[in-house]
């Protein structure tokens, strides 16, 4: 038990945090193994913010326990939690230049480090973030990319137990966002600190996490790896905040080995229920989740003895390797497809037949 | 529409005009004073060449240096005590909230906006009474050879620091809501403690704000005829010296005091005006989600 205990940078037990009468984090827990790259995954305002300042001791817990290596931090200030924090804006402290910057946390520790010492680790740490030669420089004066990588050093430099960052791409244009995706997950790897990482956007959170938690409304709805996310998501939401999913609702009418579903026009769909969540029950409302890649299209009369649901493209996409096809059919409604752009070759007002394996789809709670 | 059609429009023309017009009539006056600080002549009304005599004249008066070096004694003190203690006040309002918060500051805009007579009047009353009451005290603990307290520089400096305590709180109290809160969790979330966290983060950032409080605070105090006047006793302040000199017309001197006065006003107001633009320009927080 002890062992498990100190597996782990950080573990909330039922905390909850309430502004008012808003109830920003509900009652969540979890772990977060050593020396991993976590993600908080979800949409504005379902406490993401909140539950980094509870581990950064920027707000106080009204309930539960929060453990940083083991050590409940109940009674412990921010300045003396092993935490940094890459704020979502930087604060970058205005009226001192770069290296006064980096060097802040390091001037604070007593018995105090001598000037010499401190200049070395500035130095390497400007040099960890490729900003060699910025000592000089005023936060102000530089871009948005080289402010967040100073508010970087200026927190690892610290070598912290833990690096907390809140959606500190956010502030980014597109092409540096995609950059520092990498930079930051081989940064993390280099340096072995742990990254809890708040982001509201889903494939930055697929690419560079080991663990993702997607959160809702103050609640951690489902924890896990990338693939464990995309491929077994517990119910409609984290299926369609986690990559893009085709949506069809029903009705459970039998549970079995496999789900069924019957639609509103009575449509009959056959699809696994999702091994992570609780297993539906008849009559409960449901979705059968189909990812869009994992549809196949037909010509009409070409589909040989396969059956599917006959459509008409309505709209054809070309995303470079992949296409997309908007697909408008009788039975199921409208489907979402996405072919490699080498078999591709539809063109909108085509009669088509979407196929999908009875295996591709998940039967999965709807609310 | 080109800008002929504007030009032509009647009643922006007008305005215009009228915008002119009372341009010259505020600063006109103004303009005069300096342009007769530079008069050679003998009589302040009757420009005769352009000359930095009376300057000269002015600097020897040993009336004129005694109210100048009062008066800027004065400011300098009043204004460091009502920006140590405005800033201090600024600094304990942060955590007053609710209801309690609009009582304080509606009264600091009202501390402001009382015509200064009545600050005069009321500071006079205040210290005669106080010091009636405390002389006697003083008499019986140490005898006869005990101080009276008396009207005089100290009594300006305390009713100056008084009323410009209100702005010096103001200007700072503006910088504390415009600062972001996130520099302060950042030094936290760095290790310094709440001291270290004030010496090296929030004090820096409200720096220039407390310079600018100073600086008006000065400004105010040195400029200030009607408070000084009721509580000066026997001393005398510069713009004291101007009014009493001025019964007996006005001579050349007053001028070049004015131009004086003028400029160091304006200069002290331009820097104060520097000072917040320019940190609040850095202090700038991006928009938030
Ligand atoms: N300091 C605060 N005062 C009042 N409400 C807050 C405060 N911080 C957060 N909240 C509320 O708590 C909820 C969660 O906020 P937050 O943790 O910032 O979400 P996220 O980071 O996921 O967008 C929101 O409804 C927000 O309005
Ligand atoms: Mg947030």
């Amino acid at each position: 038990m002890t062992q498990s205990v100190v597996d782990f940078d950080i573990e909330f037990r039922n905390v909850v945090k309430t502004f008012g009468s808003v109830r920003a984090v509900n009652g969540i827990s979890f772990q977060i193994p050593k020396g991993s790259f976590y993600s908080f995954l979800g949409p504005s305002g379902c406490g993401k913010t909140s539950s980094l300042r509870l581990i950064g001791g920027f707000e106080q817990p009204d309930g539960g326990e929060i453990y940083i290596a083991g050590e409940s931090v109940a009674q412990i200030p921010s300045y003396q939690r092993h935490v940094n924090m890459v704020f979502q804006y930087y604060a970058l402290f205005p009226h001192m230049n770069v290296a006064r910057n980096v060097g802040y946390g390091l001037r604070q520790q007593r018995p105090k480090l001598l000037p010499d010492e401190i200049d070395k680790r500035v130095k390497d740490a400007l040099a960890l973030v490729r900003l060699s030669g910025y000592e000089n420089r005023r936060s102000w004066e530089l871009s948005g990319g080289q402010q967040q990588r100073v508010a970087l050093a200026r927190a690892l430099i610290n070598k912290p137990t833990v690096l907390l960052l809140d959606e500190p791409l956010a502030a980014l244009d597109r092409k540096l966002r995609k950059d520092m995706q990498i930079e930051l997950k081989t940064l993390q790897r280099e340096v072995g600190i742990t990254f809890v990482f708040v982001t509201h956007d889903q494939e930055e959170a697929l690419s560079m996490s080991d663990r993702i938690a997607v959160m809702r409304d103050g609640k951690i709805v489902q924890e896990g790896s990338p693939t464990e996310l995309y491929n077994h998501p517990v119910d409609r939401y984290v299926a369609g905040f986690i990559g893009q999913s085709n949506f069809i609702p029903g009705e459970v009418v039998e549970v079995g080995e496999r789900v069924t579903v019957r639609t509103p026009l009575g449509v009959m769909l056959s699809a696994p229920g999702s091994k992570d969540a609780k297993p539906l029950v008849e009559k409960a409302k449901a979705v059968v989740a189909v990812r869009p890649e994992r549809i196949g299209l037909w010509r009409e009369g070409e589909a040989g003895g396969q059956s599917g649901f006959k459509g008409r493209v309505s709209q054809v996409t070309f995303l470079g390797d992949q296409t997309e096809y908007h697909v408008e059919t009788e039975e199921v409604g409208h489907l979402l497809v996405k072919l490699s752009s080498g078999n591709a070759g539809f063109g909108g007002g085509d009669s088509v037949v979407a196929y999908w394996n009875q295996t591709a789809g998940l039967a999965l709670l709807d609310d | 529409m080109g800008a002929n059609d504007y030009m032509r429009d009647p009643i922006s023309s007008l305005l215009k005009n009228y915008a002119t017009l009372l341009y010259i009539f505020l600063y006109a006056p103004i303009a005069l004073v300096v342009l007769f600080s530079f008069n050679s002549g003998n009589y302040a009304a009757d420009l005769q060449g352009f000359s930095f005599r009376w300057y000269g004249e002015t600097w020897r008066d040993p009336f004129v240096l005694e109210a100048f070096g009062n008066s800027i004694f004065i400011a300098t003190t009043s204004a460091t005590l009502a920006t140590i203690f405005g800033t201090l006040a600024a600094l304990a309002l942060q955590n007053v909230r609710g209801w309690l918060r609009t009582v304080y500051d509606s009264l600091i805009y009202i501390a402001i906006i009382i015509p200064g007579i009545v600050i005069g009047i009321a500071t006079l009353i205040f210290f005669v009474q106080f010091f009636g009451w405390l002389n006697p005290i003083l008499q019986n603990l140490f005898g006869p050879t005990a101080p009276r307290l008396n009207l005089g520089m100290p009594t300006i400096i305390a009713a100056h620091a008084l009323f410009t305590m209100s702005i010096v709180l103001v200007i700072v109290r503006s910088r504390i809501a415009g600062m972001d809160r996130s520099l302060i969790e950042a030094s936290s979330d760095l290790y310094a403690t709440p001291f270290n966290t004030f010496w090296q983060v929030t004090l820096p950032q409200l720096f220039p704000a407390i310079m600018a409080g100073f600086l008006l605070a000065f400004t105010f105090s040195f400029d200030d005829f009607i408070v000084a006047f009721f509580v000066a006793g026997p001393n005398t302040t510069l713009p004291i010296y101007v009014f009493s000199s001025i019964r007996r017309g006005v001579t050349p001197k007053i001028n070049t005091i004015a131009t004086v006065t003028l400029i160091v006003s304006l200069s002290f107001l331009f820097i104060t005006q520097n000072l917040l633009t320019r940190s609040n320009a850095r202090a700038r927080t991006p928009d938030k989600e």
